[in-house]
């Protein structure tokens, strides 16, 4: 994705994501058929089951300490409620939009990538299960296609935030993560080669 | 022994166990897909793992860093069936090991993270849609995503704090920060 240093102007920003996720639909064969199957699936339950799954995944996430840290005051059912009325009934481009905003608030609260990318499998896949059959598999491409957009717009903060504060290029820093994945793999070769 | 490498391991091993108990993915779900991987023939899996690989590689701007380093497509086939088999051999002992694995080969061949976690979500849907096991389909994923992730971010941290001198928690806090003016 191109710009990634660049969070200045948010309209930008909205249009690199427009076009992110037209790439990502195209190659995971997300159609409008499995947005609007999801959308479906959230707004056949009613209120009390919406609160029961938001409730039930969010218990869960706070049992996690290592992921979730000291976010857990800010967190409530209502807010998961909200935003997965935002991302259920919202539709391609203005979603990957919605998608990163809700990433961003997320992020602001606290919570760890993995936390959110975790959030929102949970919520999702639950959804997925409710609705059963072959429904399964139309949410299970949106759940792909809304990991990608998050961990791109993660990626788009966290690159501006490091180059302000640490002075190192997300490329330069590309090829060190790179570098120090080969170095582990080695040894990691050595290590489990050796039993 | 190596220090750093167990660390890494240990950690990446309690992350994947909260977020398979937040999931709750239990080993059937891993069994299933498993399964579904196995009752493939060679061909039959360079194929799948070919089609993946193609669509991801028409996106230039994913793979971007991948094609400069010139490794063609049937060199990330085979790369790529040789991670799903690591994933889903009988014998692969930790699984969270087994895709932090996976991940440092993807990264250390300069796909993107955000490319890796695609083409599992590719691989993993097509498995699912060819073979059944749909409805452990979505866990899994999530499950995949939320390791490649959090392994990814460990390393750059790591590689941070020694280039830059950038204290992880530091960064974490300005990104609450920015991400608060960004909303």
């Amino acid at each position: 994705m191109t710009g990634k240093n660049d969070l200045e102007n948010c309209e930008e920003v909205a249009e690199e994501l427009k076009k992110w996720e037209k790439t990502v639909r195209n190659i995971l064969g997300v159609s409008e058929e499995d947005f609007r199957i999801l959308g479906e699936a959230w707004t056949s339950l009613s209120e009390e089951e919406r609160k029961e799954i938001t409730g039930n995944v969010l218990e869960k996430l706070l049992g996690s300490p290592g992921l979730v840290g000291d976010s857990e005051r800010e967190f409530t059912p209502e807010l998961l409620a909200e935003m997965m009325e935002t991302i259920c009934c919202s539709e391609g481009g203005d979603m990957a939009v919605n998608v990163f905003l809700g990433s961003v608030r997320a992020v602001s609260m606290g919570l760890s990538l993995g936390a959110i990318l975790l959030l929102v499998s949970s919520l999702l896949s639950l959804l997925a299960e409710k609705a059963g059959g072959e429904k399964v598999l139309n949410i299970a491409r949106v759940l792909s296609w809304c990991q990608s957009v998050i961990v791109e717009s993660y990626l788009l903060v966290r690159n501006a935030v490091l180059s302000r504060a640490s002075g190192v290029s997300p490329k330069v820093l590309d090829n060190l993560v790179r570098a120090y994945s080969r170095d582990l793999l080695e040894r990691a070769a050595r290590v489990l080669g050796s039993g | 022994m190596d220090e750093e490498l167990y660390k890494n391991f240990s950690e990446i091993k309690r992350i994947g166990g909260e977020a398979a108990l937040v999931l709750g993915l239990d080993d059937d779900v891993f069994k299933d897909f498993a399964e579904a991987w196995a009752s493939l023939d060679l061909e039959e899996k360079r194929r799948l793992v070919g089609e993946a690989v193609s669509s991801l590689l028409e996106a230039p701007s994913v793979v971007v860093t991948l094609k400069r380093a010139g490794f063609s497509e049937e060199f990330l086939v085979e790369h790529f069936v040789e991670v799903l088999d690591a994933l889903c051999g009988e014998d692969s002992g930790d699984k969270v090991v087994k895709v932090f694995l996976g991940s440092l080969a993807a990264l250390s061949i300069s796909l993107e993270v955000s490319a890796m976690i695609l083409l599992i979500g590719v691989l993993v849907t097509l498995v699912a849609e060819r073979l059944g096991g749909a409805a452990g389909a979505a866990r899994l994923l999530g499950w995949c995503g939320c390791v490649m992730s959090e392994g990814y971010l460990m390393l750059r941290d790591t590689v941070l704090a020694r280039a830059g001198g950038v204290d992880p928690v530091l960064v974490k806090r300005f990104l609450e920060v920015y991400s608060g003016g960004c909303g």
